[in-house]
């Protein structure tokens, strides 16, 4: 079952563009410029399924969602929600889909919490007694007790965005669209977010797309990575296949008894050295690590080692760097 | 469709509802409201009596007209708080970007800032109109309406008031969405209704030229109509008439709202919040 198909989805904005010319000119003959967020994006999620969507910032993480929660149209493309059309079905969309934004709360400001949830009961229309499973089951899973009397003004950032996620989820949408959940929060309240999404994926079969700039979301949450970058689809597929791609190596740190010179083989090198510590880097689909083991301690006068397995926050920031640098359209495609 | 119906009128209940609580919410806030409201309704009352007693050949109407019209309009100015209504609010989402975070939900935003604006001015007749009105009524010898029909017709058409400036506010409101600001607009819109909607002076004081002026305009109908039938000045047939009136602007004018409305939202969609 697919839940959401974006297909060819492109986003543009129509900006002011000075241009160099005077305010007075720009004024009395605004000039505009066409700025495309996203360009040409196409991909499907399928029911359950947890995907992470990342890139640098500007690069239409936040576009793209809007027009999948139906807030922004296409420029062209077509996307399609638990087989919706966004913009045109907006209300039945609405009563499919949460969605938050970890910028915006979507709790009214001088209301509790818990009338804020009444409210969204009567917006969304439910019956009384799912409403009051729904509450109960949140207050739970949420550790809502503890603030649900305060008004959003007074809550505390991880309790606003706890609240916030409780608001999307009231209604029982299959489809939770989040943009920066986690955004600012400590690591504790992090943690117990991602905790309720986890659960609340497994449980109730949740389709969740989330857009993060911390890669322990993306650890702890997802099997599936997609990367937009300068409005295009740069990568789409696992974890594993994005460090396979991008950081093809592993280091090995060694602790070693004396000086030797440095190893600079067939896809073993070393990369980095203090006083007493060497680290090696090898290429993995060339060795196992037993091989290299044999090899380097037949080099080195090895007392410890630890591996470095590449973490996906270094698989991204090199993603990223090595996009920077290129024009986006000498950017190799996929 | 009637389940459509009772859906929206379950949301306009629980909006209400909340907006009485959370107008009650800073008691100190409270106390000062009533106290501001009574003072405003005796000050403009007095001023109207000495007008009254200085002048009394200029009035169509009696003393005691005079001032029941000026308390009337000033409650029902309170009641409606036409100064920081729906504009203030669309601006406010604007500015903050809150605003999209409504279009999420399964219920048009003109009709959840309806159902918000109609909660707090239900709480403030309640909460303040009521317990400000009453006493300065008795005080004051102010009278009650000029017939019974007459105060059953002049409380439908303060339901119909809160229509139209809701609408008219709106309007307002999606100027905002060009301008960004309410600023301009708002001095402009605001010295209209001053000047316009008989909230400072009847009507039927106007010359000719501003009457004639008035007589095309919606405005009219926000604070004179209401007011007008409730003293009697407006009665029988011609209270009727201006009923049907004020119903008329607010069906075109709500069309224009949808229009309006319409319009924004695919300009939102197109170029975002
Ligand atoms: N309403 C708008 N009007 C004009 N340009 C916009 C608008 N919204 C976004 N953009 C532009 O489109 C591009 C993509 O923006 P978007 O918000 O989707 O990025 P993002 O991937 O979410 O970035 P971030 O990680 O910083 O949140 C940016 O260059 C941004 O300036
Ligand atoms: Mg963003």
């Amino acid at each position: 079952m697919t839940e959401v198909v974006v297909h060819e989805l492109a986003k543009s904005f129509r900006v002011r563009d000075a241009g160099g010319r005077s305010a007075v000119a720009q004024l009395v003959r605004p000039r505009y410029a066409v700025k495309e967020a996203v360009r040409g994006v196409s991909f499907t999620i399928g029911r359950g399924e947890m995907v992470a969507y990342l890139g640098p910032n500007g690069a239409g993480k936040s576009t793209t969602i809007k027009c999948l929660a139906g807030i922004l149209a296409p420029t062209s493309g077509t996307v399609r929600v638990g087989g919706l059309t966004p913009v045109r079905q907006r209300k039945e969309l609405a009563r499919r889909v949460g969605v938050v934004f970890g910028h915006k709360t979507s709790l009214w400001w001088d209301v509790p919490v818990l009338d804020t949830y009444q409210l969204l009961r009567r917006v969304y229309d439910l019956p009384r007694a799912r409403f009051e499973a729904r509450l109960e089951l949140l207050r739970d899973t949420l550790g809502l007790a503890e603030f649900e009397r305060t008004p959003a003004r007074q809550l505390s950032l991880g309790q606003r965005m706890r609240a916030d996620l409780g608001a999307a989820l009231l209604h029982g949408p299959s489809v939770l669209f989040l943009d920066e959940p986690t955004v600012g929060l400590d690591v504790l309240a992090k943690e117990s977010l991602r905790t309720f999404i986890r659960r609340t994926n497994e449980t109730e079969g949740l389709t969740v797309l989330l857009t993060t700039h911390d890669m322990r979301d993306v650890e702890e949450l997802c099997q599936r990575i997609l990367v937009i970058d300068h409005g295009r689809l740069v990568f789409d597929g696992t974890p594993a296949e994005i460090t396979r791609r991008w950081v093809p190596w592993t280091e090995i740190t060694l602790e070693v008894a004396r000086p030797v010179p440095p190893m600079a083989g067939d896809g073993i090198e070393e990369v980095a050295r203090e006083p007493g510590r060497c680290t090696v880097r090898f290429t993995r689909s060339r060795y196992s690590l037993p091989e290299v083991m044999a090899v380097l301690a037949n080099h080195y006068p090895v007392l410890d080692c630890r591996v470095n397995e590449p973490t996906i926050e270094a698989v991204v920031r090199r993603m990223y760097e090595s996009s920077a640098t290129l024009p986006a359209s000498r950017r190799p495609q996929p | 469709m009637t389940s459509a119906v009772g859906h929206g009128g379950r949301v306009l209940l629980a909006f209400a509802w909340q907006g009485a609580r959370t107008s009650t919410a800073y008691t100190t806030a409270y106390w000062m409201e009533l106290l501001n409201a009574a003072v405003r309704v005796f000050a403009v009352v007095t001023v109207w009596a000495v007008l009254y007693r200085s002048y009394p050949q200029q009035f169509p109407v009696t003393g005691g007209q005079t001032k029941t019209y000026a308390a009337v309009t000033q409650l029902t100015a309170v009641m409606l708080t036409w100064w920081s209504g729906a504009h203030h609010r669309i601006a406010r989402q604007v500015r903050d970007g809150t605003l999209y975070v409504d279009l999420l939900r399964p219920v048009s935003y003109p009709f959840q800032l309806l159902c918000w604006e109609l909660g707090e001015s239900a709480a403030r007749l309640g909460l303040v109109v009521l317990p400000a009105g009453i006493p300065l009524f008795v005080l004051l010898g102010l009278g009650p309406p000029g017939s019974a029909a007459g105060g059953l017709l002049s409380a439908a058409s303060t339901v119909l008031s809160f229509v139209l400036l809701y609408e008219c506010n709106f309007l307002v409101g999606l100027v905002v969405f060009r301008t960004l600001s309410l600023k301009g607009v708002q001095h402009a819109y605001h010295a209209l209704i001053t000047l316009l909607s008989g909230l400072w002076i009847p009507l039927w004081l106007y010359p000719g030229p501003l009457a004639a002026i008035s007589q095309v305009l919606p405005f009219r109908s926000i604070f004179y109509t209401p007011a007008a039938v409730y003293v009697g000045y407006l009665d029988g047939p011609a209270a009727v008439r201006a009923c049907a009136v004020q119903l008329g602007w607010a069906v075109v004018l709500w069309l224009g709202l949808e229009a309006g409305w319409a319009g924004t939202r695919r300009a939102l969609s197109a170029q975002g919040g």
